[in-house]
């Protein structure tokens, strides 16, 4: 049966609720009791969780974790989750899905920042919004996210994948300034429109931009480097490994992808891909 | 040649073609239009009649349409089969180095399942032509090489499944005529050709110089099949009936013990039914050799799902 944990109406909530402890792995299949009876930290107290949420299991799914409700003071959902699937109906405070390194977590709303930051693996889809730092390093880490997905439906913030190792982030609506930031390697994939310092410092690691605006080229930093049109294969392999996970995007063909070397003030081995009409 | 049972004009001689396993693996090459792909696979698959002569034995399976490939471009898919994995490997990163990379707009991904340490590494072989700029991009565990080129860039999948297949099943019409033996054969292949997972290695998936396993000449591993050459007749043990003046041999090889057994099943219908064959038979080395025993009158008895 599937677990559900409703945020309680009632519930005043001014500070930060820590929900560290709400991942599918580790509630997955417990008894509604054993659950509430579980403490979390909200603000410098401790309460039991059932004091936040009502507890009761639902339609057969063994492996599902589903969180309802306004969910903003609700902070770390899913993290360090390493199986099974989390479903979140609501909006949903920062650092959900940090440091995952498995299953799935779908957010029916918005998140807030640092969305998937430092992830490992498995997938976070947000059918909302996203804040600041998607899949991005912690300050003072060196490292973003290393293997995994994020999808986000919506728009997202600044600094979307910045030191990302590995992966993949797909973001349909306008993304804020300073994506791809210090990236290392892995995907950004931008549908829709994309703010300024684009993979400012990128060292490796493709950003492809496909709202079909040329005129973002002319926006990017010069130590990017033009470096003609092609129509790479891969693309489509992406495009279609996005539907299959729900994410359909406009198919780019038959356009001609224009690519940018760069960042030539670092490695400069990265790529900006931009689809022209 | 008793206990034989006939279909139409034709005898099938109650025999059997003993296979052996292979380790084989299956490529999608797709390119910008089918034209491209074609040349890719028909180039890449050159030379790769018989592990006796050659680093493998491959040939074009099917073509593909831009919905079965994984770029959405036209494609093929190309079978090959060789004694390991080592060897296939060995055979595959030249023969896609040599014959795809440097065929215009063309890309190479796996075709098979990658079942626990079974894989064979192409891309990540290939990819050094790149010079260190390569590009790697994995997704859903599989790794794809981007390697720039004159054209744009050739991608390539980085390791590719393999399956123990089964290689030497083989069908060998004899008839009076050569045109109309040859003609039967060739219907025999097209129906063949028509089934999923199997290759017909030979020319024109027909091979008329059967072979023998050694040669009264030291260092030859095989030499012409004495048994089967009419111009012998008189001379050798013949196992050519009287008026049989040509012999045609269909070699098949499968990803499946299944699809080969089918496959011959397949062939010989359709040679018997449209004629110019007097008998149907088989090669095989007395039960000695391979494994799989693929008798005829026991495959054409089987039912077969899809035939």
């Amino acid at each position: 049966m599937a677990l559900t944990l409703t945020w309680r109406d009632a519930t005043e909530c001014s500070v930060d609720v820590d929900g560290s402890i709400l991942r599918a792995d580790t509630l997955a299949g417990l008894d509604p009791r054993a659950v509430e009876s579980m403490t979390l930290r909200m603000g410098n107290a401790v309460v039991p969780l059932g004091v936040l949420f009502r507890v009761e299991t639902k339609e057969d799914a063994p492996d599902l974790v589903r969180i309802e409700g306004d969910l903003r003071a609700l902070t770390s959902v899913g993290r360090g989750m390493m199986a099974g699937r989390l479903e979140v109906r609501g909006r949903v405070g920062p650092h959900a899905g940090s440091s995952m390194t498995g299953g799935r977590i779908e957010i029916w709303g918005d998140a807030a920042d640092c969305l998937g930051a430092e992830m490992r693996g498995g997938l976070i889809h947000v059918h909302g919004d996203a804040g600041d730092r998607v899949g991005a390093a912690y300050s003072g880490s060196r490292l973003g996210m290393r293997e995994g997905v994020i999808l986000v439906d919506g728009r997202a913030g600044d600094f979307v994948g910045q030191g990302m190792r590995r992966g993949l982030i797909a973001v349909k609506g306008a993304m804020g300034a300073a994506a791809g930031n210090g990236m290392i390697a892995g995907s950004i994939f931008a549908f829709g429109a994309v703010g300024t310092a684009l993979g400012a410092g990128m060292k490796r690691g493709t950003l492809f931009l496909g709202a079909g605006d040329p005129s973002v080229a002319e926006r990017l930093s010069p130590t990017f480097l033009a470096s003609g049109s092609h129509s790479p294969p891969f693309l489509t392999i992406y495009e279609r490994q996005l539907e299959a996970w729900g994410f359909g995007v406009p198919r780019h063909r038959p356009t001609q992808i224009a690519r940018y070397n760069g960042d030539t003030s670092v490695r400069g081995r990265g790529e900006i891909l931009i689809a022209t009409p | 040649m008793s206990g034989s049972l006939r279909l139409g004009e034709t005898v099938i001689i109650d025999t059997f073609a003993e296979a052996f396993p292979m380790t084989a693996a299956r490529l999608l090459i797709t390119a910008d239009t089918n034209h491209w792909a074609e040349i890719a696979g028909g180039v890449m698959t050159g030379y790769a009649t018989s592990v006796i002569g050659c680093d493998a034995e491959a040939g074009v399976e099917t073509m593909l349409t831009s919905e079965q490939t994984p770029d959405g471009r036209p494609g093929i898919a190309v079978l090959a089969f060789a004694f390991s994995r080592d060897a296939l490997e060995k055979a595959l990163v030249n023969r896609v180095g040599q014959c795809v990379m440097t065929c215009p707009t063309t890309a190479v991904y796996n075709g098979l399942e990658i079942v626990g340490d079974k894989p064979i590494n192409i891309g990540g072989k290939l990819r050094r032509f790149g010079d260190g700029w390569q590009i790697s991009k994995r997704l859903e565990a599989r790794r794809y090489w981007r390697i720039p080129v004159m054209d744009g860039e050739f991608t390539c999948e980085e390791t590719f499944g393999t399956v123990k297949g089964v290689a030497g099943g083989n069908l060998i019409l004899l008839g009076a005529e050569r045109a109309r033996v040859l003609a039967a054969a060739t219907e025999a292949v097209a129906a063949i050709r028509r089934l999923p997972g199997v290759l017909l290695p030979f020319p024109g998936g027909i091979a008329r110089s059967g072979s023998k396993v050694g040669s009264k000449y030291k260092g030859l591993r095989a030499s012409t099949n004495t048994a089967f050459a009419p111009t012998l007749r008189g001379l050798v043990a013949s196992e050519l009936p009287v008026g049989v003046d040509c012999v045609y041999e269909i070699v098949i090889d499968g990803l499946t013990l299944e699809g080969v057994e089918r496959a011959t099943a397949v062939g010989v219908r359709a040679a018997a039914a449209f004629g110019g064959v007097s008998h149907i038979t088989s090669g095989n080395y007395g039960g000695k050799l391979g494994p799989h025993h693929i008798r005829l009158t026991d495959v054409l008895s089987k039912a077969y799902p899809d035939i």
